[in-house]
């Protein structure tokens, strides 16, 4: 396994599967991958044994369940990816039976073939390569789990501060800079596209968690009125759950390319989803989860240090005192909750309890915890300004040490949620579900595919009560989040807000247009609007996004580490936040106000999507694979810059001008862009070829040339290749044909000898100077053939040819004949206006069957002497009859006959087959 | 059953189409006529700019971007009088619009154009199924084959050799109902069926029905007309040898042919389970026209008895074929795809039924 990703593309492929393999094969180097096409199923998991993580491509779908099926335990134990794609929708139950097997994900066919590219990157992009790891491991991770662990960063400078007095200032200095310079890189890492809107949308993000929360707190006061209200909210989430699949959609194809760097590694662990997904017994996922967190906490705590090695060298500049404190906590880390609960208890007594106990539930969740708790308290610490070294070792501790609390924290969580679940039926059968299926949308943002999505956006639809496979799917990430509806469904409502409109404009690049209003919206707060969104997506898509979530927290948090000292940066931070809740509380309101309007609409919308994918939509706009290697272009190549830049961006906004007709300008581009590497060589390979061979009628404009064709004898061979499918023509009718052709095409007479080698004499089988008809003959060609075959010596001469000769008296005059060579060529020029005589001599191998004697009076033409040979070539298969071994023997003696029909002219031919069945007629009297 | 439809792809052809100048556009940004880009190497033509949509300036950089590799503005003929009108060129200006002198071929071929036209008109819907289910009953495949024809004299004289050549090849010869003839209208509009509708492909797939059994007349007569279960094994591997032979021929007579032609011929007898022959090749190996006309040949091969020595209806064959009846000499390996085509080419339903009720 060097450092390349391997990719497995199982045969047969499909149309679709093989042009993806083209495209893949031409950005192999750039992306890293190595492509194997591997027939074999043995072979297949031998391979997968020795390579580890891989990422398989099948087309076939039987093969992929066998091929699943039989490999089940390495594909999940290597986590390998699988993709099926199918021309037609697997129906949802086999699909959850292929999933169970160990599928990743099945792409229809007929989707536009950027996502089949994209899908693939992302998989390929979670795919660990050893070396990958070993060799860019620090870099990558810091620029992958940089802003995970920042935090850390954060509160282990913190913790220096309090803890180290001595060294404060220093340390804190030190992560000032360090951060400083994290905070550049970050916004760097982000992309071109998130350039300089990171800032904002950090903070509004993160305010806009806060303000969810401070709602939380009055929702949680008001216990009575709020269940109602979070009805309502339940309601509403069924229809965020649609949204939520819009934002999956929207995740995959606009954020991903910013995110994928930072994915990298956390990717796996999103992956990890779909697979562990499968079994139905609620303890399994239990279990699954807990092995799971264990499994991707584990790395992602090496990682941690890696990047606090690597990346923060500040703070191993920090006293070893600190670093022990650290580890110590690590170690004592039960001690934390009560660390973090009685930070937590300085702000608000018993509703903070609560909030607790959600917050552990949000523990399985992953980062949100962290996050959560830390926007709490630093609204807290607005007041307590002490406390926040607590809330900073709560949060180190919670993320570092969640290995260990796991098992706490997720038998509490299961004793909560059973309890919660009682009260979630009790108040709404459906409220979980909804829940469920929202977390788990967002959980697999990234990762689950379309079309799962869609079908369980199906499944929820028709019917409520999910199928357990479902319910147990998704529960992997619902534990928390079941609980803590309250807080989240607030959020999940903005969020789905924005998607919504987010989405907006996403359809409408589709063309589908959209409501006027939604439209609006799009304009309005567009661009803001969908950077946010991703955020928020992001977040709400958990740990696949987490190092996004733990930059915009680092960023913050840098930011108030910028501002010297804690009371000024809150300050600061609460202006931000104020805001940031103001430019929500603006978006809200619109997307509340559009929200009745929407709720009506998105079914419709979601319908609409839906139909978009499913239906054909998609197959009607113009995907065209070409597409794909501009993409590449874009990504990789850089080629032509002002066109493909001129071009790329035509593509995206054209659309939106043609309205009903879309031209695709990409394909165009790439068309066009072809033209002037290797296709434009084909262009003048074709015309170099016409200046050869081929008669090409030159018109004007230069567009269009007819090509006329030297057909070559072809019809001739096709009418001999129909006498030999009839049976009744007779060997005669052959000659005749091939005769003619000749006369008529080439101005020639031709007389056929056959050669008895018995006899060792050449008998005259067709002549056209005696059989042809008169119109093509004139008698005093007939007169000269009387005079010309008495010269036996000639004849004999030609007869012991064994290659094609000539013979032109006008050259030989003084009785030279050329022996058996064919230089120069009896179709040179030389003898375009001479008297030629051609033999043809037809030999198999090292036997004689005869031979043709072709007299051209009027010359050959040099261009012809191809179609010429080929003429006299189709003869072949008369002279070869007349070879005594050839003398067909059926097994079946009745067909005989029908071997012996097909040449009655010849004597010796009959008596063998007399013989043969003479003597399966003495036999059978026998 | 479903019975497929022949996709009836109108498409613009060069004759629909002059070419002008980027300076016939005049500063225009607004034009009521729609633009096209042609496309030298593909000779498509590309609609560019519906009318009465700005030609924005990234869309010019783009433009000038496809005129320099070679690309041309087309417009749309019957916008003609538009498109002199509203830049206010006179025709003479344009010289792609000056009449010319047709070629023949050219000449043959918008006749042909108009004859199809005529033809659509006069049988709105041609099935394969059903007309290839009726001529098998009649033993009379005209209307295949006419059909076949029609469609295949409308290839543009202009394309490629291979389109030319298969364009020479159906005037000359499809048109006779016998047995080469069956199979390449079959085949064609069998291709059609499974969505191959490009010019290129579809000559390939009349070309190389044509001369696929070319090899025939490099082996002997008797050999060659005696059906193949009849043959002892040694002539068995002569027979086969036709493939072989036959793309030796097809090199050395240096056919202006595509190279998938050329591949046709060589491996219409390979099937996908790597039991055929020449080379034994394998699934994805074997060029999927080849097995299309291996597959449509080897129908017609059974029925004929030029594989068993006895004639068999087509009905039967395909029921065989459905049921995967291990007849002695019947084929089934050509990839689901295909063989999904094929079972379905007739409806056996009721034939099955009357079996299990017999």
């Amino acid at each position: 396994m060097e450092n390349k990703k391997q990719l497995v593309i199982i045969p047969p492929m499909s149309e679709a599967l093989r042009k993806l393999n083209e495209v893949l094969d031409g950005i192999a180097n750039d992306e890293n991958i190595e492509i194997s096409i591997i027939d074999d199923l043995k072979e297949l998991s031998q391979f997968l044994a020795t390579t580890g993580q891989c990422l398989i491509l099948v087309s076939n779908a039987k093969k992929c369940a066998t091929f699943l099926q039989d490999n089940k335990a390495t594909l999940l134990k290597h986590h390998c990816k699988t993709i099926l794609f199918t021309p037609k929708e697997i129906p949802a139950k086999t699909l959850i039976k292929f999933t169970k097997v160990g599928l990743t994900e099945s792409i229809l066919e007929s989707a536009p073939p950027k996502t089949f590219l994209y899908k693939v990157k992302l998989l390929l992009r979670s795919i660990k390569t050893i070396t990958q790891t070993e060799e860019k491991g620090r870099e990558v991770i810091k620029s992958s789990l940089d802003n995970a662990n920042q935090p850390k960063a954060e509160e282990k400078v913190i913790t220096q501060t309090n803890d180290g007095e001595a060294s404060e200032e220093n340390a804190e200095e030190i992560s000032y800079k360090k951060k400083r310079q994290e905070g550049e890189e970050n916004t760097i890492d982000y992309g071109a596209n998130l350039k300089g809107k990171v800032k904002p949308q950090e903070e509004s993000i993160d305010t806009h968690w806060k303000s969810n929360r401070k709602k939380d707190e009055v929702q949680l006061e008001e216990s009575e009125e709020e269940k109602e209200l979070e009805d309502k909210i339940v309601d509403n989430n069924i229809d965020m759950y649609y949204r939520n699949k819009k934002v999956n959609i929207e995740m995959e194809l606009e954020e991903a390319p910013a995110q994928l760097k930072k994915k990298n590694d956390d990717d796996d662990f999103v992956e990890d989803a779909p697979k562990k997904k499968k079994s139905n017994d609620l303890e399994e996922i239990e279990e699954l989860l807990r092995q799971k967190k264990l499994s991707n906490d584990l790395p992602e705590e090496d990682d941690g240090y890696g990047v606090l090695g690597d990346d923060n060298v500040s703070l191993d500049l920090i006293p070893a005192e600190n670093k022990k404190k650290k580890r110590e906590e690590e170690y004592t880390e039960e001690e934390q909750p009560l660390a973090k609960s009685a930070s937590l208890d300085l702000v608000s007594g018993e509703e903070e309890k609560k909030r607790k106990n959600q917050e552990d539930a949000v523990d399985l969740g992953g980062h949100y915890k962290g996050k959560i708790t830390k926007q709490e308290e630093l609204e807290a610490d607005e007041e307590i300004a002490l406390e926040k070294p607590k809330y900073d070792n709560t949060e180190l501790t919670s993320k570092e040490k969640s290995l260990d609390l796991i098992f706490e924290e997720a038998a509490e969580a299961l004793a909560k949620k059973r309890a919660n679940e009682e009260y979630v039926e009790s108040k709404d059968p459906h409220e979980g579900e909804v829940d469920k299926i929202d977390t788990n949308l967002f959980g697999d943002a990234g990762t689950v595919d379309k079309i799962k999505t869609r079908m369980e956006g199906r499944f929820q639809k028709e019917d409520k009560s999910l199928p357990s496979e479902e319910e147990t799917s998704d529960a992997e990430s619902d534990y928390g989040d079941l609980y803590d509806n309250e807080t989240k469904d607030l959020a999940k409502k903005e969020k789905d807000k924005h998607d919504d409109e987010d989405t907006a404009p996403k359809l409408e690049r589709n063309s589908i247009s959209l409501d006027e209003e939604e439209e609006e919206k799009e304009l309005t707060k567009d661009t803001k609007l969908k950077l946010l969104d991703g955020k928020d997506n992001k977040k709400g898509t958990s740990e696949e996004e987490y190092p996004e979530d733990k930059e915009k927290e680092l960023k913050k948090s840098s930011n108030l580490d910028l501002i010297d000292g804690d009371l000024s940066h809150k300050a600061k931070n609460k202006t931000e936040e104020e805001e940031d809740q103001g430019l929500k509380k603006l978006d809200k309101i619109e997307a509340i106000g559009d929200k009745k309007s929407k709720e009506k609409n998105h079914n419709a919308a979601v319908d609409k999507i839906d139909t978009y994918y499913r239906g054909g939509e998609s197959k009607k706009t113009n995907h065209s694979w070409d597409n794909l290697v501009d993409k590449n272009n874009d990504l990789d190549l850089g080629l032509i810059p002002g066109a493909k830049k001129s071009a790329g961006t035509l593509g995206k906004g054209e659309n939106k001008d043609l309205g009903e007709i879309t031209i695709d300008y990409k394909k165009l581009k790439e068309e066009f862009d072809a033209i002037s590497k290797g296709e434009a060589i084909q262009s003048t390979s074709i015309t170099q070829k016409n200046a050869n061979g081929e008669l090409i009628n030159d018109e004007d404009e230069g567009s269009f040339k007819v090509i006329e064709i030297d057909p070559r004898s072809i019809d001739l061979a096709i009418r001999i290749q129909n006498s030999i499918f009839q049976k009744d023509i007779k060997d005669k009718s052959m000659y005749v044909m091939i005769a003619e052709e000749l006369m008529n095409n080439y101005k020639c007479q031709c007389v056929f000898y056959n050669y008895k080698t018995s006899e060792n004499k050449y008998t005259e089988v067709y002549n056209s100077y005696v059989d042809a008809p008169d119109t093509l003959v004139t008698i005093a060609q007939k007169e000269w053939w009387n005079d010309y075959k008495k010269d036996t010596t000639l004849l004999q001469n030609f007869q012991s040819k064994s290659m094609t000769t000539w013979r032109c008296p006008e050259i030989s005059n003084n009785g030279e004949i050329w022996e058996d060579v064919e230089l120069p060529s009896w179709a040179e020029n030389e003898l375009k206006n001479k008297f030629v005589e051609l033999i043809f001599p037809y030999f198999d191998g090292l036997d004689k069957m005869g031979m043709a004697l072709v007299f051209f009076p009027e010359g050959i033409n040099p261009a012809q002497h191809q179609s010429i040979l080929m003429t006299l070539e189709l003869g072949r298969t008369l002279y070869l009859d007349k070879i005594e071994r050839y003398q067909v023997k059926t097994i079946d003696p009745r067909l005989n006959e029908v071997a012996q029909n097909s040449d009655d002219t010849d004597v010796q031919k009959k008596n063998v087959l007399g013989f043969i069945s003479g003597l399966f007629g003495r036999k059978k009297t026998g | 059953m479903e019975e497929k439809r022949l996709a009836k792809v109108k498409m613009k052809n060069e004759y629909d189409f002059f070419i002008i100048e980027k300076t016939h556009l005049k500063e225009n940004k607004i034009f009521p006529f729609q633009l096209y880009v042609f496309n030298p190497v593909s000779k498509t033509y590309t609609m560019f700019l519906n009318g009465n949509r700005p030609l924005t300036n990234e869309l010019n950089q783009f433009l000038d971007f496809l005129l320099s590799r070679g690309g041309k503005i087309a417009i749309l003929k019957k916008q003609r009088r538009t498109f002199l009108t509203a830049v206010n060129v006179s025709a003479s200006e344009i010289p792609s619009l000056k009449e010319r002198e047709l070629h023949p071929l050219e000449k043959e071929r918008i006749m042909n154009l108009k004859f199809k036209e005529m033809y659509d008109e006069k049988n709105p819907s041609f099935s394969l199924q059903s007309e290839f289910e009726k001529a098998c009953e009649t033993d009379n495949f005209e209307r295949i084959i006419e059909y076949a024809r029609i469609e295949i004299l409308t290839f543009s004289v202009t394309h490629s050799a291979t389109v030319s050549l298969a364009l020479h090849i159906a005037k000359n010869n499809l048109e006779k109902d016998n047995y080469l003839n069956r199979i390449v209208a079959t085949a064609y509009l069998m291709a059609k069926n499974l969505n191959i509708l490009d010019p290129d492909a579809l000559a390939d797939i009349v070309c190389g029905a044509y001369l696929a059994h070319i090899g025939l007349s490099q082996i002997p007569l008797g050999i060659a007309r005696t059906h193949y279960l009849g043959l002892p094994e040694k002539e068995k591997s002569l027979y086969q040898k036709h493939t072989i032979l036959g793309h030796h021929l097809i090199k050395k007579s240096q056919l202006n042919i595509s190279d998938r032609c050329k591949r046709i011929i060589l491996e219409h007898h390979e099937r996908v389970s790597g039991d055929g022959y020449p080379s034994m090749k394998y699934n994805e190996s074997i060029d999927s026209f080849a097995l299309i006309i291996g597959a449509v040949s080897h129908l017609f091969e059974y029925s004929t008895g030029r594989i068993t020595g006895t004639k068999q209806s087509m009905k039967s064959i395909i029921v065989s074929m459905k049921s995967k009846s291990f007849l002695p000499g019947l084929e089934f390996d050509f990839g689901d795809k295909l063989y999904e085509c094929i079972i379905t080419l007739i409806n056996t339903e009721q034939i099955e039924e009357k079996n299990k009720a017999a």
